[in-house]
């Protein structure tokens, strides 16, 4: 059983969800269907007064299970919507029942929990500063499509309604106390007593979402209302581009649920909810963005089943990266080492470092005191012994003599078993690992910028670098709470490979006379964050040039010309011009203004082709796809599950696809005819992932 | 057409706003004015005409549930007189003639009266909602944005800058005053307080001495709508030939909001005759089209040259052209399409100097179109307007007063 109900004295109902298998509850089909059945008796056994809803665990409910709705391939819409009708008939026999139904909630509430909770006639919710409730569904390429796109907006209004649920959002209980989704905080320990006292002060209770009349002022073309969705509508097409499963039905489904009685109400938003499920964009999204991350986060693609605890880190290097790792380690309880010669820049660092606790702080993201994670943190620019550290990460500037000088000097300075690494982006990890007269502890451990927003870290496996080393790096990642993958060495390993293709095809169609303004909306229209010129900018144009050159040198007669080199050395050589840090790229960045494209680049560059906008997106996507396939096809990276995390988290690729192993499957299976006329660096190939 | 305009009657164009000189009067009102004023003119009116249609855009509430009959009624019409409203966006009232032109053109009627009414100080814009704005299966697939970006989409896309668009509307701020000041608005009928007083003869909101220097410190109007409601980024996902939109449309350069009424009278040959009535103009030809319904406002020019093919004429055939001053924008856009000077175009001012009362405005301009060709002694005037939703509507006259 994964649910309890017990009858008290005063014929108060408690129904507690405790599930045997799960450290936390989530609701499984045989969960539903046993709060299915305690409902319907709560509501024909006329002993029962009231009914309270709670958790035997730390936690609540943490929504409905996910590899239930990631795995609608063997169900049939119908049945599906019929399953989730049977739930809100139960429901909605309790709010006409008239008798007092209250959710005490005791711990995190999440998606099908929180919707669950949404039926009750009162809302309580034990005061725990660290507990969070919301609706994390659009994240995923859903709604909340069981019964909270309807009661949400009739229970707090609509512009919070549309807001907490478009965007996705999940905050902590006195947030939702303020929108009007928790009635009451009370002490943990007098929950379920206040529960109880308040069903026996409220025998009869009026559910106000039984009558539609209450509802009056959230008809869509109400004054108040029409400008709220009209609103929501544009902002979240030009959040969306049109690409996610989700966006447009579920704007639907408000828009026309809202004019409607409940039980319509439900029943249409069963329906679209149904159809959003079944599309395999939200299927793929579901898999990747949760399921396959969570067993990422949780380290069990790690070689071996080894624990091992970090509690000491080496960090070389005090710049933005260096100290962002620093950073990450000390805010999870573990003591940091950073080292740097240049006592300014560790001065800096520190600074840097407060600033970003201090907002994570205000924005209880953090929930340690500053001065616990400061102590964790040693800033030193002399060398001495580490006996005591398991992990060294080198994150000094690019260059291989600098990273030589440094990996020798920590292997002198660190315990045998001590894991050495490097942040390295671009230098290929065996190379490294040659300076090192012990080259198996010796790993690439790739953190992304900025690293305390940035979930991804990529783990490099070297020529040498043994399962155990990787397996550290694996659990350390888990232990400052990211996610990673596990990447053979090779150049641009996965992620900077990817990231560098789509750039380069970005400046190639700029080279060929495409006006920028066509290529940076071409990116976004596809689904990308930015734009490959506003990312090159980011990442300093020089930077790219050097990282060409180098590529063009090492490869040799391999080297395909990428046909961006004379565009690059006149921007960054004759130009000046070096990106964003700079303040001159392919934008100008005026202070205190909004960046724009350079008026020069129109010039520069002679409009003279006849390029559609849809052959942009293509390029700009298939490019990228290209490479994906070709990391799959040289054994860099071969697991499906790392691949599409691995791009959605690393570089922001497209997550409305669910990642590039799914367009990749679909264009071969359906449109293979497409990639008759396109050139050799658009090709995809047919993929064998293992089993 | 067998379809003559014997007269055209309006109010002057109210300031759309509380303290507006038409706000105290209900929309239904406006319209009883003038069609009380045509039956003075023609006591016989009301068994004369087989039909009436009225434009009207926010059907709704006070100017809801049939606006023309209700006038007809309230005005002491016959009861035989039926009405019909009818809403095309704002060329409304132009398509209320126009529609009632082909009636009779087409033998279903000899007389009718036509035209529009809109209280934008009492009905305001989206009064009447419709899906077109918030249901995501037309709003989403169609990138429904309001008219304000539509038009600074147009200014972008055409590289027109601030100076060029406040330059017309300046000229469009001194031909009205001319025109006032001249007395070319023969059509205004004033409109009278229940002692008799004149509360309004004359378009409310014109002004002399407007230059462009006079509103350059006027700041953009959608800009912030454009950026925080995100419409921008809707507009440019269908035109990504731009980096953004500039906003430079403001009061001073777009249509005011306005309250107004405007009628015509329309009769078949026989029907002059009989009746011994003397025609202004001639109605020859009736167009309409859709384009992008993003852009939204650029049609006047498709809609123009589609009606000249059907006519067997040619641009330089039209003495006069009435384009609708929605924005500057609209008409600079319109002018360059059509190649036509701005000294053939809206030569009395336009909407931007004296308002744009949604349903009424297609009805106004087209009595100013006539009195545009009898100040000119032109032969041919085009009427045209663009709507919301991507549409147009053009209608061809001809001057009837040296014949």
């Amino acid at each position: 059983m994964r649910t309890e109900f017990k009858i008290d004295d005063n014929q108060i109902a408690i129904l507690t969800l405790n599930h045997p298998q799960k450290s936390v509850n989530i609701l499984d089909e045989i969960m539903i269907e046993e709060i299915i059945a305690h409902l319907d008796r709560f509501v024909t056994d006329a002993h029962i007064k009231g009914l309270i809803l709670t958790s035997a665990k730390s936690s609540f409910i943490a929504g409905v299970d996910l590899s239930l709705l990631g795995g609608m391939q063997d169900q049939t819409p119908v049945k599906f919507r019929d399953f989730l009708m049977r739930i809100h008939q139960s429901m909605r026999a309790v709010e006409k029942s008239h008798k007092p139904f209250v959710a005490a909630i005791n711990g995190t509430v999440l998606g099908g929990g929180l919707e669950l909770c949404l039926g009750a006639d009162y809302r309580i919710a034990a005061n725990q500063p660290k507990s969070q409730i919301g609706f994390p569904e659009m994240k995923l390429g859903i709604f909340p499509g069981m019964g909270g796109s309807v009661r949400l907006p009739r229970l707090i209004g609509l512009q919070a309604g549309l807001e907490i649920m478009l965007k996705g959002q999940v905050f902590d209980f006195n947030k939702a106390k303020m929108f009007g989704m928790i009635h009451e905080i009370v002490e943990e320990k007098v929950l379920i007593d206040q529960a109880k006292a308040w069903i026996l002060n409220n025998t009869h209770v009026q559910n106000p979402l039984n009558d539609l009349k209450n509802f009056r002022h959230l008809n869509p073309f109400h004054p108040k209302t029409i400008n709220i969705l009209m609103g929501a509508n544009s902002i979240l097409r030009s959040q969306t581009k049109d690409l996610y499963p989700n966006s447009q039905i579920a704007l639907q489904s408000i828009y026309e649920t809202l004019t409607l009685d409940m039980d319509q109400a439900l029943a249409l938003e069963a329906n679209y909810f149904t159809h959003c499920l079944f599309d395999p964009r939200a299927q793929a999204m579901i898999k990747t963005l949760f399921l396959d991350r969570q067993m990422l986060a949780s380290g069990k693609h790690a070689p071996l089943k080894l624990d091992s605890k970090t509690q000491k880190v080496i960090v070389v290097g005090a710049g933005f990266m260096g100290s962002g790792i620093a950073l990450a380690c000390a805010v999870n309880q573990i003591n940091v080492v950073l080292i740097d010669q240049n006592k300014d820049l560790l001065d800096k660092a520190l600074i840097k470092i407060k600033e970003i606790i201090e907002k994570g702080i205000r924005n209880k993201k953090i929930h340690e005191r500053i001065s616990e994670i400061m102590e964790r943190i040693h800033v030193t620019s002399q060398w001495e012994h580490f006996p005591d550290a398991q992990i060294a990460i080198e994150a000094v500037y690019e260059d291989r003599a600098v990273k030589k000088s440094v990996l020798q000097k920590i292997e002198q300075h660190v315990s045998d078993d001590c894991l050495i690494a490097s942040n390295t982006s671009t230098l290929p990890i065996s190379s490294l690992a040659v300076y090192l007269s012990r080259p198996e502890r010796f790993a690439g451990i790739h953190f992304f910028s900025p690293v305390h927003l940035m979930q991804l870290v990529e783990i490099i496996q070297g020529e040498k670098s043994d399962d155990k080393t990787i397996t550290m790096a694996v659990n350390f990642v888990k232990q400052i709470k990211k996610v990673s993958i596990i990447v053979n060495d090779g150049r641009g390993f996965y992620t900077t490979r990817v990231v560098i293709s789509y750039l380069n095809e970005g400046m190639r169609l700029l080279n060929e006379g495409v006006a920028p303004a066509i290529i940076e909306n071409a990116g976004k229209a596809i689904g990308m964050p930015v734009g490959p010129l506003a990312l090159a900018d980011e990442i300093a144009l020089d930077l790219a040039l050097r990282i060409r050159n180098q590529t063009k040198l090492d490869l040799g007669d391999n080297w395909v010309d990428d046909q961006i080199g004379p565009l690059l050395e006149w921007m960054v050589n004759d130009s000046g011009r070096l990106g964003r840090k700079s303040k001159k790229g392919f934008y100008e960045y005026p202070d205190g203004h909004e960046k724009y494209l350079w008026p020069e680049l129109v010039k520069h560059f002679q409009s003279n082709t006849c390029l559609e906008f849809e052959q942009v997106k293509q390029r700009l996507l298939y490019r990228q796809l290209h490479e994906v396939s070709n990391v799959i096809s040289e054994g860099i990276l071969v697991d499906k599950a790392q691949i599409n995390v691995g791009a959605i988290l690393g570089f922001g690729f497209c997550p409305w696809s669910g990642g590039p192993t799914y367009l990749i499957d679909k264009i071969l299976s359906e449109n293979a005819d497409d990639l008759d006329s396109m050139d050799d660096r658009f090709q995809l190939h047919k993929l064998d992932y293992p089993k | 057409m067998d379809c003559y305009i014997i007269n055209s009657l309006r109010t002057g164009r109210g300031k759309g706003k509380k303290d507006g000189s038409l706000h105290i009067i209900p929309p239904m009102h406006l319209a009883c004015e003038l069609l009380k004023h045509a039956k003075s003119l023609y006591p016989s009116i009301d068994h004369w005409c087989d039909d009436a249609i009225l434009g009207c855009v926010m059907p709704v509430g006070e100017q809801g549930g049939n606006i023309c009959r209700s006038a007809l009624l309230a005005s002491g019409y016959d009861q035989s007189l039926p009405g019909l409203q009818i809403n095309r966006f704002c060329s409304s009232g132009l398509d209320a003639i126009a529609m009632a032109a082909c009636k009779i053109a087409s033998g279903q009627a000899n007389m009718m009266i036509a035209g529009g009414v809109e209280s934008m100080s009492r009905v305001p814009m989206l009064s009447d909602g419709g899906a077109l704005l918030l249901d995501p299966s037309v709003n989403f697939a169609h990138n429904i944005i309001p008219q304000g970006i539509s038009a600074d989409l147009i200014a972008s896309i055409e590289g027109y800058d601030r100076k060029l668009l406040d330059e017309y509307a300046a000229i469009s701020h001194q031909r009205a005053h001319h025109a006032h000041t001249k007395g070319f608005f023969s059509s205004i009928v004033p409109i009278r307080n229940i002692l008799g007083e004149v509360i309004l003869d004359r378009d409310e909101m014109v002004r002399d001495h407007v230059s462009a220097q006079s509103m350059s410190h006027l700041s953009p109007s959608f800009e912030q709508l454009g950026k925080m409601a995100q419409f921008d980024s809707v507009a440019l996902q269908k035109y990504p030939m731009l980096e953004k939109i500039q906003h430079l449309h403001h009061a001073g350069n777009s249509s005011g909001i306005a309250d107004g009424a405007a009628l015509s009278i329309l009769a078949n040959e026989a029907m002059i005759k009989t009746h011994n009535l003397s025609a202004q103009a001639q109605i020859l030809g009736y167009e309409v089209c859709g384009i992008d319904p993003t852009i939204m406002l650029s049609g006047p020019a498709l809609a123009t040259q589609k009606l000249l093919k059907r006519m067997k004429l040619n641009i330089d055939d039209i003495d006069v052209f009435e384009i609708n001053e929605a924005f500057s924008a609209v008409v600079l856009k319109t002018m360059h399409d059509l190649n036509i000077t701005h000294d053939k175009t809206n030569i009395l001012g336009g909407a931007i100097a004296m308002g744009h009362p949604l349903g009424a405005t297609g009805a106004i301009i087209l009595g100013t179109c006539v009195e545009a060709l009898k100040s000119s002694g032109g032969k041919l005037g085009v009427v045209s307007l663009c709507t919301a939703a991507g549409m147009a509507v053009s209608v061809l006259i001809k001057n009837l007063e040296d014949d």
